[in-house]
């Protein structure tokens, strides 16, 4: 027990100086600052997909109410940032709640095909309604948050910001996943009809998964508003949604830490292929196909079975469990 | 018109879903890349029309058994979860679309006038002639492939091996190639759609993605699986972008065509004929 | 305990089952028997709620079921086990019985995001129950296991376990033996009758006649849809029509 402690704290200590060693360089702190919003997208995504098995194309529509809702917010209404932060995550949940009652229905492809729908009609109206969101010129001069008066207008101080955030979000995640919550969500994704008999209401926790996860999108997208101080309609299209996919299985869903190292792995990898240029999808979607076809369980879990065969004698169960549970 | 492309691309999605249960969304990106063939054997390689739609064809068609073969078969075998495999055709579509960036850079290309003549007048109304041509050959593609899934033999069989795959192999029908010939023939008829939309429309990266999710959508609200679903249900979205288009606004007609496509999923997911899709849990 | 009245569903044009009627006594066993596509699974999804009935009624304890989604029946007190295994394979052992508690507990999300002391107790509570209930069915050992790496005889009873822990009053069992070897019928014979010691009332559907006759205190069996028979196990076995129907007429 004490060593777990001690990992947390040194975990913990290095997270909190790792700024201090880039003092210079804004640059990089506005990629590590990406990298953590990504991680919460992607963890919603997770609780989505890995967690309760439903499929969601979409999610850059999640992201973009977060962000433009909150954008607006404060801009045009005035409200302090972190309550337009709340709110706009708020309005994404409930958008999830709305498209998640025909959703649960469906399955696969169709899944897939409503998601994208709704991805594609949210980009559309959020580059055509020109007198709320500027259309395709997009919202500029994004106020940054202030907590009383501390304002966290640096990338350094919103570094700091975010830490906490994430912190706390993925707090949460991990009680959820490890709660009857949790449990009856994984029930879902395992076997609907056995669900269905051992007392859940397999409809109401579909519903309850999408919420959950466009809340973290969500909430992730006003924070990258707030952070970047500029948004338009390019950076929430398909391709974000296949990007967040992407990140998702790269690291390994229906896990901890998947998202958080397919999320941070991506945003650091972006950044060398920026000299691709246009060409980024391409490498997106190589990687993605690579992916599905060859290491469908993601990134964690390649590492676990590289661990397992040091480890002769332990069950996988035990690791998997460590990861997953 | 359009209605008649987003059906070529509609019952390639059926033939998918009908011989293999899959589902695939590389169609759109298919189109586009069907319509860069088209435009170099055309344009560049100055080869006749006919041999440039009929090398275009066979290259897709290629194509169409290249992706079966090494990606889907691999995921097949691995008893992947479905969702798998779909993700894996939509990164299929995005590396289609860069790979064609790569090759042909991300500009607007013109077809050139395939029909010496200039727009013909039918009625009162200004056509082009090269719509008609789209509408015609589209037409004869249908006719051509209902003809051979049905009255031909090995049509026949590839039905047959769609509907119960053990109970084919059995009866001496070889699956993996009714399989791979069906992605062929889905990729083809997508190629083909491509060579008649560039020269109405332009060719360039962009071309194939809309028409790719409307093709699924109108699959969907004729019946998966269904091929003459698939057509009404393009000619049904292409009326309503069309209407649309014109009486209200162009921006709105791709909201419209995906609310169109949300209330099917909503209220009909098995689509107007009723397909057996496995669409609920 | 569970009383069927004239129970009737249709598929298309097939009577799947046609005005059956049957009473469960409490804490009784009772088996289902017939020959294959009798209905009688047809029947066990009628009664949790897969299926609703065309007409006809199921009493629960003298309140009416029809209509009820499984899950609510579930939580009325009915549980059941599947001819096909369905477990929730990928997880472990203990979490699927720790998920077949579900229903008889309510820690909500807002008491999980903030971790209240009711939570916890209860976490810790749902965890102790689940391996209370492996022990009772030998499978404690295999706690942390995925539920998919069990042996098939392991997994049915885990089935088994996953249902007892939603506290039912009735189980029922569809197919318990099946795929099982004699060792392993023998182990679930008495299971489940130590099922049956602590009060429930156990309906089950089984081929092996031997399982049957030895278990079960009434028998009712069914044969194209129809109820043909019902009484002790030796009345059932030397009845002209049971012995027609498994054998057919001379």
């Amino acid at each position: 027990m004490l060593q777990k402690k001690m990992k947390y704290i040194i975990v913990a200590a290095l997270l909190l100086a790792l700024p201090l060693v880039f003092i210079g360089n804004s640059y990089f702190l506005l990629l590590l600052c990406t990298g953590m919003i990504y991680v919460i997208a992607v963890s919603g995504l997770d609780l989505l997909f890995g967690y309760s098995g439903q499929i969601s194309l979409g999610h850059a529509g999640f992201f973009a109410i977060g962000a433009y809702t909150s954008a607006i917010l404060s801009i045009k209404l005035g409200i302090p940032v972190v309550f337009s932060m709340l709110f706009a995550a708020g309005l994404a949940t409930m958008f999830a709640v709305l498209i998640a009652l025909p959703a649960a229905r469906l399955v696969h492809h169709f899944l897939a095909l409503i998601t994208i729908s709704f991805g594609e009609i949210v980009y559309l109206f959020v580059a055509h309604a020109d007198p709320l969101t500027n259309g395709f010129s997009g919202i500029g001069f994004i106020p940054s948050p202030s907590l009383g008066f501390l304002v966290f207008d640096t990338n350094m101080k919103y570094y700091y910001f975010l830490l906490v955030i994430v912190a706390v979000l993925l707090l949460f995640k991990n009680r959820i996943i490890r709660s009857r919550t949790g449990r009856a969500i994984i029930a879902v994704r395992e076997n609907i009809y056995a669900s269905d008999g051992i007392g859940i209401n397999v409809k109401n926790y579909k519903i309850l998964s999408f919420a959950l996860s466009a809340f973290y999108t969500g909430l992730a997208g006003a924070l990258y508003a707030h952070l970047i101080g500029f948004i338009s309609p390019e950076s929430f299209t398909l391709n974000q949604s296949i990007i967040f996919l992407t990140m998702l299985l790269l690291g390994g869903m229906g896990n901890f830490y998947g998202p958080i190292i397919g999320a941070l792995v991506l945003t650091l990898g972006t950044e060398y292929l920026q000299v691709l240029g246009n060409y980024q999808m391409l490498v997106y979607g190589s990687l993605l196909l690579l992916i599905v076809v060859f290491i469908p369980s993601g990134l964690i879990n390649v590492v676990n079975l590289r661990d397992l065969k040091k480890i002769l004698h332990k069950r996988t169960t035990v690791k998997e469990n460590d990861a997953n549970a | 018109m359009i209605g008649s492309i987003y059906g070529l691309i509609a019952m390639g999605y059926s033939l998918i879903y009908s011989a293999s249960g899959l589902l695939s969304f590389t169609q759109g990106e298919l189109l586009m890349f069907g319509a860069f063939l088209g435009l170099t054997f055309y344009k560049y390689a100055n080869l006749p029309f006919v041999i440039s739609i009929a090398l275009t064809i066979a290259i897709m068609f290629m194509v169409g058994v290249f992706i079966e073969s090494f990606i889907i078969r691999k995921l097949v075998k691995a008893k992947a979860n479905l969702i798998f495999i779909v993700l894996a055709t939509i990164a299929l579509s995005i590396v289609l679309k860069n790979f064609a960036m790569l090759v042909w850079g991300s500009n607007v290309f013109q077809f050139p006038q395939i029909f010496k003549t200039g727009f013909v007048k039918i009625g009162d109304v200004n056509v082009d002639p090269t719509s008609i041509m789209a509408i015609v050959v589209a037409f004869i593609a249908m006719l051509i492939l209902h003809f051979f899934m049905n009255k031909t033999r090995f049509g026949t069989s590839m039905r047959a091996a769609a509907q119960n795959p053990l109970a084919a192999k059995t009866m001496a029908i070889n699956v993996s190639r009714t399989t791979y010939v069906t992605w062929g023939l889905a990729s083809a008829l997508a190629g083909i759609a491509g060579f008649l939309i560039g020269p109405v429309y332009g060719v360039h990266l962009e071309m194939g993605t809309m028409i790719g999710l409307k093709g699924f959508a109108a699959a969907v609200i004729g019946g998966y699986g269904n091929m003459y679903g698939a057509i009404i249900g393009s000619f049904i979205i292409g009326i309503v972008e069309t209407f649309t288009a014109a009486y209200i606004s162009s921006i709105y007609k791709d909201v419209i065509s995906f609310l169109v496509l949300i209330a099917f999923l909503i209220l009909k997911p098995r689509g107007i004929f009723n397909s057996k899709v496995y669409d609920e849990e | 305990m569970l009383k069927i009245q004239d129970v009737v569903i249709k598929f298309g044009g097939l009577c799947a089952v046609n005005e059956v009627s049957m009473d469960v006594e409490p804490h009784s066993i009772t088996a289902l028997i017939g020959p294959n596509g009798a209905g009688k699974t047809t029947l066990f999804n009628i009664i949790s709620g897969v299926l609703s009935p065309l007409s006809g009624d199921i009493l629960f304890a003298g309140k009416s079921i029809k209509g009820y989604r499984p899950y609510m029946i579930n939580k009325a007190g009915i549980a059941r086990t599947y001819q096909n295994i369905n477990l929730f394979s990928n997880i472990t052992v203990v979490e699927n019985v720790m998920i077949g508690q579900h229903c008889r507990r309510n820690s909500n999300l807002f008491q999980t995001l903030f971790r209240t002391t009711s939570q916890v107790r209860e976490e810790r509570e749902i965890r102790e129950k689940a391996m209370e209930i492996l022990d009772f069915l030998g499978l404690a050992e295999f706690s942390d296991f995925p539920a998919k790496s069990l042996s098939y005889g392991n997994q049915r009873k885990l089935e088994i376990a996953r249902a007892l822990a939603s506290t039912p009053q009735v189980l029922l069992l569809d197919e318990p033996a099946a795929g099982m070897n004699t060792t392993e019928k023998g182990e679930l014979m008495d299971l489940i009758r130590q099922i049956q010691a602590t009060g429930v009332t156990i309906l089950i559907v089984e081929h092996d006649m031997k399982l049957v006759m030895s278990l079960a205190e009434q028998v009712h069996v069914m044969n194209y849809g129809r109820k043909i028979a019902q009484g002790q196990p030796y009345e059932v076995q030397n009845n002209k029509d049971v012995i027609e129907a498994y054998l057919g007429t001379e």
